[in-house]
């Protein structure tokens, strides 16, 4: 069967819900706020895009889920609830149970992460053994379930494999393993910051489809981080628009993708090249570059490089005021003009 | 918006002053400069002939840093042996910087099999103990202040050498670097604008510990008999001197050893201070 | 043979590229020697955009470095206008360097952070020439990327990764090259940054004439800024052609699978992709037969034929009457073959509904 997200199956009851979360850096009036009064939630089996570019945010929501938010940043205000819980209030050790156990985090340099003077069988045991608690240290069990990961992930030659080191491993099959010890603990949501940036689009073909069929066949939910749309069009169900620490566009793809309304998400994929057929002779570039959390703009703050904007004579709301949204739309745009006609 | 600025233009008496390292460390070198330069022609107290006082006095309004053994007074062998300390070890710690910088980056920049040789000389030059190779130098040379310096400069250069040597190696690739030889700058150029620039901080950090080592050096040396010897004061004697009675009357040495202290520290916060001046960078901070 | 007429020069390749070999460490020493190019030959001609496309490891970014002089052949030549770059004398050489430019991918890393912009773009500049003058050659070096001359005096750290590959760009044009090679110019900009770049390079070789040779892995920026299109793998060139026949009816084994293997960026449109198969033989190319046989769809369509194994395919034209266009190179025994094939692949499929990735199959 191809896949298609069954939206019927998905409990009504979200997995995650975010609600007015903040994030700063510093503090007092030199603080500056990565991500900005950010609320969504993700479904149960859920494939969620998160797209944005460099300083929008995006890596740091993701840190701010997990609660490794790294110093000085904190969390300043907001929710999130994770399966019914409050994650905000869970005692350090209590958090520690959750990463990993429910919830993982695959990184875009999957070698970064690993300890490079060991086997990758001690890799992914490490973490069950972590995990096991004390007194259940069954070698060979841990052995058969680090086994099974790397096969469920399609690393070849999987006992080989797991004998070797890190740097002996391609890119590809690095990022498997990555998956692999993010998989091991059946986590209920896995949060993929750029998982296939930096691989071969070849390789990022099959990562991609490991992914969804991760969510096929054990209904994890991911959350899955990246500047490019092409990859959310390809697995992901929902789509959230962030830039300069907002989000300013979110619906399921299909909506976003054939009928996009806010201007920075139609720059966006007009700015996707066609990847066959004949190309536009020059291509709508947005002026300037994304603003970075020191000197984020007044009002809408795309407002400085909105075609919208300069289209309609600079109007003084932009400029003025934050965009309403009613985020309770399946489909909305963080933007004065998202509804109408220019 | 303020341009900031950065570069050797960059060092201005307003960027000194608006630049409080940097201005720290000059008032401290200009301090000890002057303190030195007073002594050259005047001291309270002459520094040199014996049986002046009472030996081994305690600091007091009369001898601020005490007497010695032999009963003179150390605040006036303090300013006396300035002179001694800052010309041979600022003398060989600059010859041995220049030198040193000029043999690391040709044979970083050169590499090949000039990068080769070089670094087994300098392998074998730092191999030699310091104070043995630069006995050596000194007793070939008949003792005298300038054979210290020689001596010295010679000695220092390789850690010089080599630090910048590994410095030059990893800014050569940069693609800045490439970029530039793409255009056909001439290697001079590259090594004055692309490179250099990122040698001074390591070199900052070099330059203030060979100065303390050197004032040290300096004083073994004559202890030894070779270079400077007693009674004429240096900083590095005073503190050997001091040595052995350090538990019953530590002023002996605490005053020299403060100067040594105060040198460095102020030749050190200078060179930090130049150091951001130098990169447009730092204005960001 | 010196060239007669001026249409003769226009019509004569910039550069020519013969049996090119590129091997990395030292010889004798087999386990840390790496054949980065084997036996490479392509043309480059005037004032066309080439697109040189490849993966990780397939030998793009140091046919690149080839052509600007910044590595030397291990075997085989690089001829720049009828003269090999190995040969040329100093002054020749210098010529050279001013006519064949790089841009480099990494914005941040390609200018030094002690240099302000006018420091930069002045090192091109061999001659003394008078303030005021240099001045105005200067802002308009910087004009003809879209900066303003208020930028002069600033440092690279003040920069955002867009205006430093402008600035890049810039320096590159001081010295009034014809030839500009990028390696992945725009993949480490901002993805609203990238078309401005994109646009600029485009408006670059259409105005200045400038020949462009775009070294990439994405196939979307080929397609929109190149003319021809030559593809490589691990090592050597598969195919090279007009952009519009490789991109869309190539007629190489591989370069269908790199084509079907980037997201086609539409959620209506399911990509169908029966041939991308495991990063697993990318480890090390076969010492005999064809490099891209372990992977390859069609050898498997076609029955694992022996040939793939055992001869090494030629590099060949193929005929004028099943391409559109003359000049298309391939490496395959079986080129002719692919386009029924692959029609075949995705009916079968399409029909089958099966895995995504049936190529992964055997893998479990």
């Amino acid at each position: 069967m191809p896949v298609v997200f069954d939206e019927a199956a998905v409990d009504s009851e979200s997995l995650l819900r975010v609600e007015n979360l903040s994030v700063e850096f510093g503090s007092g009036p030199r603080a500056v706020r990565a991500v900005d009064d950010v609320s969504f939630t993700i479904g149960h089996g859920e494939i969620l895009g998160l797209v944005g570019e460099s300083g929008s945010g995006k890596s740091t929501l993701c840190l701010a889920l997990m609660r490794i938010v790294p110093a000085p940043g904190v969390v300043k205000s907001g929710r999130v609830v994770f399966d019914g819980r409050d994650l905000g209030v869970l005692s350090v050790r209590q958090m520690r149970e959750i990463r990993g156990n429910e919830l993982a985090l695959i990184v875009q340099d999957a070698l970064a992460t690993m300890n490079p003077v060991t086997r990758i069988e001690e890799q992914i045991v490490e973490i069950l053994r972590d995990h096991a608690g004390k007194g259940t240290v069954d070698r060979k069990n841990f052995r058969e379930r680090a086994l099974r990961a790397l096969r469920s992930v399609h690393l070849p030659n999987a006992e080989l494999n797991l004998r070797r080191y890190p740097h002996q491993l391609s890119g590809g099959m690095q990022q498997r393993v990555a998956i692999a010890q993010g998989l091991i603990l059946e986590p209920k949501l896995i949060i993929a910051d750029e998982p296939t940036t930096a691989l071969d689009v070849t390789v990022q073909a099959q990562i991609l489809s490991l992914l969804r069929e991760v969510r096929d066949t054990s209904g994890t939910s991911i959350v899955f981080v990246t500047h490019d749309l092409a990859t959310v069009a390809e697995i992901c169900d929902r789509v959230m628009v962030m830039y300069a620490g907002r989000i300013v566009e979110s619906g399921t793809v299909r909506e976003v993708f054939k009928n996009p309304e806010h201007p920075y998400t139609k720059a966006l994929l007009s700015g996707l090249l066609p990847l066959v057929g004949e190309p536009p002779e020059e291509l709508d570039a947005l002026p300037g570059q994304p603003p970075r959390p020191e000197d984020w703009p007044s009002g809408c703050r795309f407002h400085p490089r909105c075609p919208v904007y300069v289209r309609l004579g600079k109007p003084d709301v932009c400029r003025e005021t934050d965009p309403n949204v009613d985020e309770t739309q399946s489909h909305w745009a963080a933007c004065h003009f998202a509804n109408q006609e220019v | 918006m303020d341009v900031p600025q950065g570069g050797v233009r960059a060092i201005t008496i307003r960027a000194i002053v608006n630049n409080k390292r940097a201005l720290l460390g000059t008032i401290l070198v200009a301090a000890v400069l002057l303190f030195t330069l007073v002594g050259v022609f005047w001291t309270p107290y002459n520094p040199i002939s014996f049986g002046g006082g009472k030996s081994f006095l305690s600091p007091s309004w009369l001898h601020p840093a005490g007497t010695d053994i032999y009963g003179r007074d150390i605040f006036s062998r303090i300013m006396a042996g300035g002179q001694t300390s800052l010309s041979i070890a600022g003398v060989a710690v600059a010859v041995a910087a220049t030198m040193g910088s000029i043999i690391g980056v040709v044979s970083g920049f050169i590499g090949g099999i000039v990068d080769v040789i070089v670094s087994r000389v300098v392998d074998l030059m730092l191999a030699i103990p310091a104070l043995v190779f630069a006995l050596g130098i000194v007793a070939l040379l008949g003792p005298s202040a300038q054979s210290v310096t020689v001596a010295l400069s010679v000695v220092y250069m390789w850690q010089f050498a080599r630090v910048i040597r590994s410095i030059v190696i990893s800014v050569r690739n940069k693609t800045y670097v490439e970029a530039s030889r793409g255009l056909g700058v001439s290697p001079i150029a590259i090594i004055v604008k692309d490179i250099f620039p990122s040698v001074v901080p390591i070199l900052v950090v070099q330059i203030t510990t060979a100065l303390a080592w050197g004032i040290l050096d300096e004083a073994n040396l004559g202890f030894l008999g070779l270079g400077v010897q007693p009674p004429s004061p240096s900083w590095g004697s005073l503190l050997i001197e001091g040595r052995e009675y350090l538990f019953d009357t530590p002023w002996l040495s605490l005053g020299a050893g403060t100067m040594v202290l105060i040198t460095v520290l102020g030749v050190n916060l200078l060179g930090d201070g130049l150091r951001d001046i130098i990169d447009p960078r730092s204005a960001e901070k | 043979m010196e060239p007669s007429a001026p249409e003769e020069i226009a019509r004569e390749p910039l550069f020519v590229v013969r049996n090119l070999d590129k091997v990395y460490g030292r010889p004798g020493r087999n386990s840390t020697r790496v054949r980065a190019l084997d036996n490479v030959s392509i043309e480059v001609r005037r004032g066309e955009a080439l697109g040189l496309v490849g993966e990780s490891g397939s030998g793009k970014t140091t046919l690149g470095r080839l052509l600007v002089g910044f590595e030397s052949p291990t075997a085989g030549s690089v001829l720049f206008q009828g003269r090999d770059i190995a040969q040329m004398r100093r002054a020749e050489l210098g010529h050279f360097r001013n006519m064949v430019q790089m841009v480099f991918q990494n914005p941040f890393a390609s200018l030094n952070p002690f240099r302000t912009v006018r420091d930069v773009l002045s090192s091109g500049y061999r001659r003394r020439i008078r303030r005021a003058e240099l001045r105005t050659q200067l802002v308009e070096a910087l004009e003809r990327v879209g900066l303003h001359e208020s930028m002069l005096d600033r440092y690279p750290f003040q920069f955002s990764g867009g205006q430093r590959q402008r600035i890049v760009i810039a320096r590159a044009l001081t010295v009034q090259p014809s030839v500009l090679i990028a390696d992945e110019p725009v993949s480490a900009l901002d993805v609203s940054v990238q078309a401005q770049v994109l646009n600029l390079f485009k408006a670059l070789q259409r105005d200045l004439g400038l020949t462009i040779v775009m070294v990439t892995h994405d196939l979307r920026v080929v397609n929109f800024l190149c003319d021809r299109v030559a593809v490589l793998y691990l090592g050597r060139l598969v195919e090279v052609g007009e952009r519009d026949e490789v991109i869309n009816s190539s007629w190489h084994p591989y370069t269908r699978m790199l084509m079907s293997a980037a997201p086609n960026g539409d959620p209506e449109v399911r990509s169908t992709r029966p041939w991308v198969s495991s990063e697993l033989g990318a480890a090390a190319p076969p010492e005999e037969g064809c490099i891209f046989a372990p992977r390859c769809w069609l050898r498997e369509q076609l029955g694992n034929p022996e040939r793939c194994l055992s001869a090494r395919p030629e590099s060949r034209e193929l005929p004028v009457e099943i391409t559109a266009s003359p000049g298309h190179v391939v490496e395959c025994h079986f080129a002719e073959e692919v386009p029924h094939y692959a029609r075949l692949a995705e009916e079968q499929l399409a029909a089958s509904d099966g895995p995504a990735l049936p190529g992964m199959g055997s893998l479990r």
